[in-house]
């Protein structure tokens, strides 16, 4: 080739190297952007009066005279709006039945908004369920639902040959000339005292528990199971896992059938979708050999070991044939036996290589959900103790996500804490890649001198 | 810190050309090279190594005496680190490699079905050709062939440790750096750091496969002086590519050449009136 | 040194199983697992918070695998509750007895099936002959049935759901819906289709039902808790809780599963936007 060409070819090279790294960093953004700012607003929000209430009334955190006084001040603000609707009721009263019908359907449906935002209204009995116990806890909730005060969500059905346009209309309409109407122009300029909202780092969302179906409170039952689960895993798949690669690397004769059947297994459970490992997880682990007499987290753990387990071997067998040759020959011509060998020389020379893969396959097992969902995972769980790991299912990150996202009561009112389980658990994964790159850096750098 | 040798000066000086003496002068072959004196520590009689079907070493027949320096030179591929090997069975780790003959050491055959081959290795060191310590601490290498062979306290491993680096002429040099990584010394500190661990299980033999030829020479010059001070003690049997070195350091050279053994003699008179053709051409550089 | 650790470990172990039995009034078994219907979960997670706040040592776990998969828990003796929003069919009974297993019901609320459309969707009223051939595949423009002229996008739910089977008894009286029809996982699944396709029409549970689509009235009744309870609305099912055998009086299974016969919770009940058995 012509030292031109040369030249040309070479820079061509290096700049779609470059390319590539550059939309390969702008796809991550693109996906941990979102994640990471939108999950960040489940731990730092504006949070409102009533969610110090929740906090003092259901974890017994925070300073009671304060929240006492900031409650009465916030309900001597409520209480112009409070005395409006008493004053429209009596109105009600001196109207004509057509006239009370209407009035008492335009005032249920303001006042089933106005629960929404500032919670209970005086006179109401007691919500039997505590999301209806509370007004919204967050401040950027507090102004959406303060918009379906405000505002009415008709659909304007005018044009027959489309589907009908959202259309707007301010409730304040209904109330004119009532006693009600100066509410409307009250509750916006007054929000801010009637909630005194602040700025709130709220770290309970991963150590509290959720209550009411994760209206309250935080996550630390999902936390706490995927933990149990991981490493639940990483103590099954790499004894097994090590074990096998020592197996192969060292004593496996490398032309015999046997073995390369065996190699054959490993590459397909290797490929194996993980829907199948769940199945088979229910199959034999629960319904064969009863390892439990229901879903736990035992069962998931085998589950996920049995998944991890390839790459554990993989990741292993590599280490173990990086390590120089010449230690082995070095070491068996001190007299050492194979096996000590391998425990005392080749192992240690293999570690950083080894641990690396495992917390990879640590990683992998976090995020792991379809071999979950029938052998350990459930929907609503207590945080487990130690050994109740044995016999009891859990919840776990990466199924409650989906189950919060599609199958809740509520999915709009719990938005953040979706995604603030997302957040936690790219966050997880994350840690532990770079923990197996510290790792292997640290090691290594020891094994090279 | 170049350090010269004073032995330096009494060995043969290999840049001055060795006048042969013309073939009618020179005196008839022996038909049988001489035993030599002392013990013989390491015997070979009709041995052979193949990889397959290939036979690496050719029906060898070699007696090595006790507490002298042997060695063996040849061209590459001519089989000196095969024979080399077989003698601690190091071949054994090459599959596809099988032997035939006899290799005994003292008079015992080192393949026979009862030999335990992790003692034979206790009792034949190795030392290779790049140095390999374990990417442990100084301290660690050396005691590793110790504590296999079940030493174990703490203080008994130090005076071991300390003992086979004074023999490897290192301990000045490490003695504050014990435990450090032993990755960390240099090229020739390496290899006499593999020196003294080999010599810490105190074997009987050491073999020493082309130990110098990747090291600079001034580090090679401090490994033969080594080799000269482990004489008498020890049994060393030195495969080596360089010619001039054989004939510094060996009181014995054998040449190979396609797995045979061409010649076997004291080195003096292997190099200045050698009984073959082969050899004579061999060290005169017209091949090799 | 190790004496301390290991005296350490045993004060600890005790601490941990004294805090696990404290707390438990009523007997039995105090881990109860409840699996089944999406439909029903609401109302499962509601009792069960609320029983576990009244007793801190019961420990109820709870899984919204489907009704089918529910029965299928409960006669493999891996739940002791079977929360289905439908009856069990003879062979799940059958099933049952074989593996000694004898399924009484408990019916907690009453569900009305709403079908629901997106908000911006003119049709405010379908018959339920109209619904069964939209399903069906006979209807496929909702001008058709009084609305624009846009393909009906048929959203239905997937054959182990006690919603779909009770779909399929009350409206489609048991012939089968159209291929196009597309099947999602749950109750939820429906109205996330739903709210974000204005075409669609699909059927949720009752509880589910929110500002973000538009339940049909169904004959002229409008699905509502008079109409449900009453029967006027045409496609409502009682909701169960499955146990086997009855359980054992005074234990915590016994509690749960009779905790809507009391005041509290059909309020429960009603609060989460289901219809109660009564008029309490």
């Amino acid at each position: 080739m012509q030292r031109g060409s040369r030249e040309l070819v070479d820079r061509a090279f290096t700049g779609v190297g470059l390319v590539s790294i550059v939309l390969l960093a702008a796809a991550l953004l693109t996906l941990l952007g979102p994640i990471v700012l939108r999950g960040l607003g489940a731990f730092v929000f504006r949070g409102t009066v009533e969610h110090r209430r929740v906090l003092l009334e259901q974890f017994g955190r925070g300073d009671t005279e304060e929240v006492q006084r900031e409650l009465a001040a916030a309900r001597a603000a409520r209480e112009p709006v409070y005395d409006m609707i008493a004053a429209f009721e009596r109105e009600m009263k001196q109207a004509g039945p057509a006239e009370r019908r209407a009035m008492g359907e335009s005032l249920d449906g303001l006042k089933a908004a106005l629960r929404e935002l500032l919670g209970p209204l005086p006179g109401d009995p007691d919500p039997p369920l505590l999301r209806l116990r509370f007004g919204q806890t967050r401040w950027d909730r507090a102004l959406v639902k303060l918009q379906s005060v405000l505002w009415r969500e008709q659909y304007d059905y005018s044009d027959p040959t489309v589907m009908g346009r959202k259309v707007l209309v301010p409730r304040a309409d209904e109330f004119r000339g009532t006693a009600l109407e100066p509410l409307f122009d009250r509750l916006p300029a007054e929000l801010e005292a009637m909630l005194r909202p602040r700025w709130t780092v709220y770290w309970g969302f991963l150590f509290d528990r959720s209550r009411d179906a994760h209206f309250f409170g935080g996550i630390w039952a999902e936390l706490l199971g995927t933990v149990y689960l991981t490493v639940g895993a990483v103590l099954f798949a790499v004894p097994m896992g090590v074990a096998s690669a020592i197996y192969l690397v060292e004593y496996a004769r490398e032309d015999s059938r046997p073995v390369r059947l065996l190699r054959t297994c490993i590459s397909t459970l290797a490929g194996v979708p993980s829907i199948v490992f769940g199945l088979f997880g229910l199959a034999f682990f629960i319904n064969t050999l009863h390892v439990s007499s229901s879903k736990s987290v035992l069962a998931g753990s085998l589950t996920l070991a049995i998944l991890i387990l390839p790459l554990v071997i993989r990741s292993a067998e590599e280490a173990l044939r990086a390590v120089p040759h010449t230690y082995k020959e070095a070491s068996l011509s001190l007299g050492a036996g194979r096996w000590r060998t391998v425990a005392t020389v080749i192992l240690p020379a293999a570690l950083p290589g080894i641990l690396t893969g495992v917390v990879i396959s640590m990683g992998r097992a976090a995020g792991e959900t379809a071999p979950i969902i029938f052998t350990a995972a459930v929907s609503v769980g207590q945080p487990l103790a130690l050994w109740e790991v044995f016999s009891r299912p859990t919840p776990a990150l990466p199924w409650n996500i989906y189950n919060l996202c599609s199958e809740h009561q509520a999915v709009d009112e719990i938005r953040h804490v979706q995604y603030g389980m997302v957040l936690t658990l790219v966050a997880l994964v994350l840690l532990l890649n770079s923990a197996a790159i510290f790792i292997r850096a640290r090691i290594s750098g020891r094994l090279r001198g | 810190m170049a350090v010269v040798s004073e032995k330096g000066a009494a060995r043969v000086n290999p840049s001055v050309p060795v006048p042969s003496l013309p073939p009618s002068e020179r005196p008839p072959p022996d038909p049988a090279p001489a035993p030599p004196a002392g013990r013989i520590h390491v015997a070979a009689e009709g041995f052979s190594v193949f990889y397959a079907d290939v036979e690496a070493v050719r029906s060898v027949t070699l007696a090595i005496p006790q507490g002298r320096v042997t060695a063996i030179i040849g061209p590459s591929g001519c089989g000196k680190s095969t024979l080399l090997r077989a003698i601690n069975r190091m071949n054994d780790l090459i599959p596809g490699c099988r032997v035939s003959g006899r290799l005994t050491l003292d008079g015992e055959d080192v393949y026979g079905p009862q030999i335990d081959v992790t003692a034979l290795r206790q009792r034949v060191g190795m030392v290779f050709q790049k140095p390999n310590p374990f990417p442990k601490s100084v301290f660690d290498n050396v005691a590793f062939g110790p504590r296999i062979h079940g030493i174990r306290g703490r203080s008994q491993l130090e005076a071991v440790v300390e003992r086979s680096l004074r023999r490897a002429a290192l301990w000045g040099e490490v003695q504050d750096r014990l435990h450090e990584n032993a990755l960390g010394l240099s090229g020739g500190q390496q290899q006499r750091l593999c020196i003294a661990r080999a010599l810490a299980v105190q074997p009987e033999l050491l073999l020493m496969d082309e130990p110098t030829s990747a090291l600079d020479p001034i580090a090679a010059s401090r490994i033969e002086d080594l080799i000269d001070e482990l004489r008498g003690e020890y049994t060393v049997i030195i495969v080596t590519h360089n010619m001039q070195q054989a004939a510094r350091v060996s009181d014995l050279t054998a040449f190979m050449y396609m797995g045979e053994l061409v010649e076997f003699d004291a080195t003096s008179r292997l190099f200045t009136s050698p009984a073959q053709a082969r050899t004579q051409d061999y060290i005169t550089g017209r091949f090799g | 040194m190790q004496g301390i650790i290991s005296r350490a470990w045993l004060a600890g172990l005790a601490v941990m199983a004294a805090a696990g039995a404290a707390g438990a009034e009523g007997s039995g078994p105090t881990e109860i697992v409840i699996d089944g219907s999406t439909t029903v979960g609401p109302i499962a997670k509601a009792f069960a918070e609320y029983y576990m706040k009244e007793h801190p040592g019961v420990s109820i776990t709870i899984s919204e695998s489907g009704s089918g998969n529910g029965a299928k828990s409960l006669i493999n003796g891996v739940c002791q509750i079977a929360a289905m929003s439908r009856f069990m069919h003879d062979t799940e009974v059958k099933a049952a007895v074989e593996k000694q297993i004898l399924p009484v019901p408990h019916a907690v609320a009453i569900d009305g099936i709403a079908l629901v459309v997106h908000p911006g969707n003119p049709v405010k009223d379908l018959k339920l002959e109209q619904i069964r051939d939209i399903y069906a595949g006979r209807i496929t423009n909702w001008s058709q049935v009084g609305g624009p002229n846009t393909k009906i996008v048929v959203i239905g739910r997937e054959s182990n759901s006690g919603t779909f089977e009770s779909f399929q008894l009350l409206v489609m009286k048991g012939e089968k819906t159209g291929p196009s029809v597309e099947s999602v996982g749950s109750n939820g699944a429906i109205r996330q289709r739903v709210q974000s396709t204005p075409a669609a029409i699909g059927y949720v549970g009752l509880g589910f039902v929110d500002r973000t689509v538009k339940p049909l009235m169904v004959n002229g009744v409008s699905c509502e808790r008079q109409a449900v309870m009453t029967g006027r609305y045409p496609v409502c099912r009682p909701l169960f809780l499955f146990t086997s055998g009855y359980p054992e009086l005074g234990s915590h299974l016994h509690a749960l599963v009779t905790l809507h016969l009391h005041k509290k919770g059909q309020e429960i009940v009603e609060a989460l936007g289901y219809v109660p058995l009564t008029d309490y």
